[in-house]
């Protein structure tokens, strides 16, 4: 089930918070467990068994790893089974087959949602519980809700138990959360339904157009950008705002990366639960920066091939992931210095290997990604501009500019504004209206980060 | 304060339209959409593993989502605000509405020389056999805003055309008002310059002598697609003492009447004339004995012209090889020497695979 549906917001929510209404403090943690697993069970039927054996297991690996190693590494590996299997495992037949000419396959292998978000949680829970025996769960059913909370579970951010440790324990109704949440929320779907599922069609409309030109390349460039960074992050508010209706404070998952001024801050501010993971859980016990320049260099080109891998089991992935490490040793060997000059030359400097990336990121054969780039910065013979092109920009142009001025801050300074304060709740309401509307009426309504 | 009532108020509609969409009495068909709304959900074991139930579920729960047209109807003015040209290829400019041709098919645009081709050859050579092309009104727009269909590079693929079958040019007798603001058929009562060029190319009597009769409000197929307006249109029929007296030989149904006026107000309001488009029909003209009689190759446009042009055959054969196989229909006619007519529209010449040939 994905959060911007009508059966979610009209049939799954009202009951979700009816039963948590209803029912005794004491239960309402397992009334949140059972409809996660729903939640979960209506998008992924059969893969659910996938779900709570790892968590199970995972729960009671941590409970006898006592400082243990091996423990801990047997543990990693069973979590890493299922994902390296149903990822990973027909991307490596498929090389294999390139080079010894076989035919190795497995047929009707379908990703489990999330799966690459519950491996990562339940993988941190158990390094943590290694680290330090007092982030261990109370019980089983706390750690159930921890893994199998619908709000988080399939498509992240990727909390750690520690971060929603103190919260897990709090089941009582706060009307301040629940107007926070309901707002974040709102924010989330207007953010998925509106803008990136509107691009989404603006997308396929110019891959559709028989004379490209080489703007239009550029705007779909720009598109991608767009339509990935409001899908995601409109997900992750809604995943957010969710989180706090039922008293759960997940951290931030993105802090306007579109407004940085290098790569390195872009990252500091893209999918930072993620970022956060590979930090502490590769990148320092790799040795980090600790290291020597050689070994820092691997152990970052490591972080980001594994980035790039978790993504999706496509060699542009793995392209797109070192395409950012290169960038990160370059800015750290090189660039910072020049960087720190001037914020709007550095900003222009981040959009564009950004917007570059992201065509890495969607083009998925490599034959086309070189022909999309090559046309993009006109080396392909093609007209600069034709009408096709010109209609789809004018047609979109308003929305594109509404959803670039929000990708910078400005909604921070709105928030403040008095008028804003009053009206507001009024503004979110018709949101909500124009969100479901767009939902009766959608044809498109895809969630790009399911995926992974 | 504010908060308690956003979020009671954020409550109140979850949960009344959570109510209503479970309680209110669900409709079969979507009158302003013209389809079949989902129908009841069938719940399977297999069904609910391999996520066709969950498809159905959000599927069914859309379709019959309480104020379903007035939320499309917010949605498409919301896109309209937004500044874009089109709502899911559909516009509205100057009371007209207009939906884009589907992509330029080359392919296709040449598979339908072929198949005229064809047909002639096998069963009409040497017979006065003739072609006009209705334009989609999108040929009528001048205004630059908008895409324009490759309309030229069409009928310049039609040169292909066996040059024995003689070509209506009927583009200068149609105007963009011809057409209905909220369909893309053309008003019968707009039609009588159209059938006067036939008549005389194809040398049949033609007097020109109708009464108009007009029904409201009549929704085009284009209407509740692109739900901007709520008040609907006229539709026009045309008759005579030629109409009145045909009777209609159906090889689908039960009708028998040139116009089923029963039809109005059904998913397709259109279909009042010949009782919708089917893959064999007869019309007789029982006013007036002529000698000749005639073959019409249709689509859906047909179906308000063959009754102007009736009054000048005693038969009228219609045959939509969209709905039936070509060698299979034409087993029903004998022929003797009938006049015969492909009367086809852009777009069904640009999605001619349609066409069931072979």
């Amino acid at each position: 089930m994905v959060f911007s549906s009508l059966t979610f917001i009209y049939y799954f929510l009202p009951i979700l918070l009816l039963l948590y209404f209803i029912f005794p403090t004491k239960l309402k943690s397992f009334i949140l467990i059972f409809m996660s697993l729903i939640f979960y069970f209506y998008g992924e039927g059969k893969y659910i068994l996938i779900l709570l054996v790892c968590s199970i297991v995972n729960y009671f690996l941590a409970k006898k790893i006592e400082k243990n190693k091996k423990i801990l590494i047997i543990g990693i590996i069973i979590n890493l089974i299922p994902l390296l299997y149903f990822k990973y495992i027909n991307f490596l037949f498929s090389n294999i087959n390139i080079f010894l000419h076989t035919n190795l396959y497995i047929k009707n292998l379908i990703l489990p949602i999330g799966i690459s978000f519950f491996t990562f949680q339940n993988i941190s829970y158990l390094i943590d519980v290694y680290k330090n025996k007092k982030e261990q769960a109370n019980n089983i059913f706390d750690y159930l809700l921890y893994i199998t909370f619908f709000a988080q579970l399939v498509a992240g951010p990727i909390v750690r138990f520690t971060t929603i440790k103190e919260n897990i324990a709090n089941r009582k109704l706060n009307f301040s959360n629940l107007y926070i949440g309901i707002k974040r929320f709102i924010i989330g779907l207007t953010k998925k339904v509106i803008v990136a599922n509107n691009i989404g069609v603006l997308i396929n409309s110019l891959n559709d157009t028989v004379e490209k030109s080489t703007f239009l390349y550029i705007l779909l460039a720009l598109s991608y950008t767009i339509q990935i960074y409001y899908d995601f992050s409109g997900y992750s508010d809604m995943a957010i705002g969710l989180g706090k209706m039922f008293n759960f404070n997940f951290l931030e998952n993105f802090n306007y990366p579109l407004s940085a001024t290098s790569i390195t801050d872009f990252w500091r501010r893209w999918h930072i639960s993620l970022s956060g993971w590979f930090k502490d859980y590769i990148y320092i016990p790799l040795g980090g920066n600790r290291a020597t320049k050689l070994k820092w260099l691997r152990n970052i080109l490591i972080v980001w091939t594994l980035t790039g891998l978790w993504h999706g089991a496509s060699w542009n992935f793995i392209l797109w992931g070192l395409y950012f490490g290169i960038i990160l040793i370059i800015e750290k060997l090189l660039l910072k210095k020049y960087l720190d000059k001037s914020r709007l030359l550095s900003h222009f400097y981040t959009i564009i290997l950004v917007v570059i990336s992201f065509v890495i990121f969607s083009v998925e054969d490599i034959n086309e990604l070189v022909f999309f780039l090559k046309s993009m910065f006109g080396l392909n013979n093609l007209v600069f501009i034709n009408f096709e092109t010109l209609y789809y920009f004018k047609s979109y142009l308003l929305l594109i500019i509404i959803a670039i001025i929000f990708s910078y801050p400005v909604f921070k300074y709105i928030e403040k504004n008095k008028v804003f304060k009053i009206t507001e709740p009024i503004i979110y309401i018709i949101l909500l209206i124009i969100s479901t509307a767009y939902l009766v009426d959608s044809t498109f309504n895809p969630f790009l980060y399911f995926r992974f | 304060m504010k908060e308690k009532i956003f979020v009671i108020v954020f409550m109140i509609i979850i949960f009344t339209t959570c109510l209503f969409n479970i309680f209110t009495k669900k409709q079969d068909i979507s009158l302003y959409e013209r389809r079949k709304l989902a129908s009841n959900i069938n719940i399977t074991f297999e069904g609910l593993l391999n996520k066709e139930l969950t498809n159905d579920i959000d599927k069914y729960v859309a379709d019959h989502f309480i104020l379903r047209d007035k939320l499309r109807s917010i949605k498409v003015n919301f896109e309209f605000l937004l500044n874009k040209s089109d709502v899911n290829n559909l516009f509205y400019y100057k009371g007209q509405y207009f939906k884009y041709e589907d992509k330029y098919s080359e392919r296709q645009i040449n598979n339908f020389v072929d198949k005229i081709n064809y047909i002639y050859d096998n069963y009409f050579e040497n017979m006065n056999v003739y072609l006009a092309v209705i334009p989609e009104k999108g040929y009528y727009l001048n205004n630059s805003k908008y895409k324009k269909f490759a309309y030229d590079k069409l009928f310049k693929t039609l040169e292909g055309i066996n040059n024995n079958i003689k070509y209506i040019d009927i583009t200068n007798t149609i105007a963009l008002d011809s057409y209905y603001y909220t369909d893309h058929h053309l008003r019968q009562d707009k039609l009588l310059p159209t059938i006067k060029k036939m008549a005389n190319i194809m040398n049949f009597e033609f007097n020109n002598d109708y009464s108009i009769d007009k029904y409201e409000p009549f929704y085009g197929a284009y209407f509740g697609q692109l739900p901007i307006k709520n008040k609907g249109e006229k539709l026009y029929v045309l008759n005579n003492e030629v109409t009145k007296n045909a009777t209609v030989y159906n090889i689908e149904n039960s009708y028998n009447k040139i116009y089923e006026y029963s039809k109005f107000g059904t998913i397709d309001s259109y279909d009042i004339f010949l009782s919708g488009a089917t893959a064999y029909e007869e019309l007789y003209n029982n006013s007036e004995k002529k000698d000749k009689e005639l073959i019409i190759f249709r689509d859906s446009y047909t179906s308000s012209f063959a009754p102007l042009i009736l009054e000048g055959y005693s038969k009228i054969t219609l045959i939509d090889i969209r709905y039936g196989n070509l060698s299979y229909l034409m087993d029903k006619i004998n022929i003797n020497n009938q006049d015969v007519l492909f009367l086809y529209s852009t777009s069904l010449i640009n999605g001619s695979d349609v066409l069931r040939t072979s």
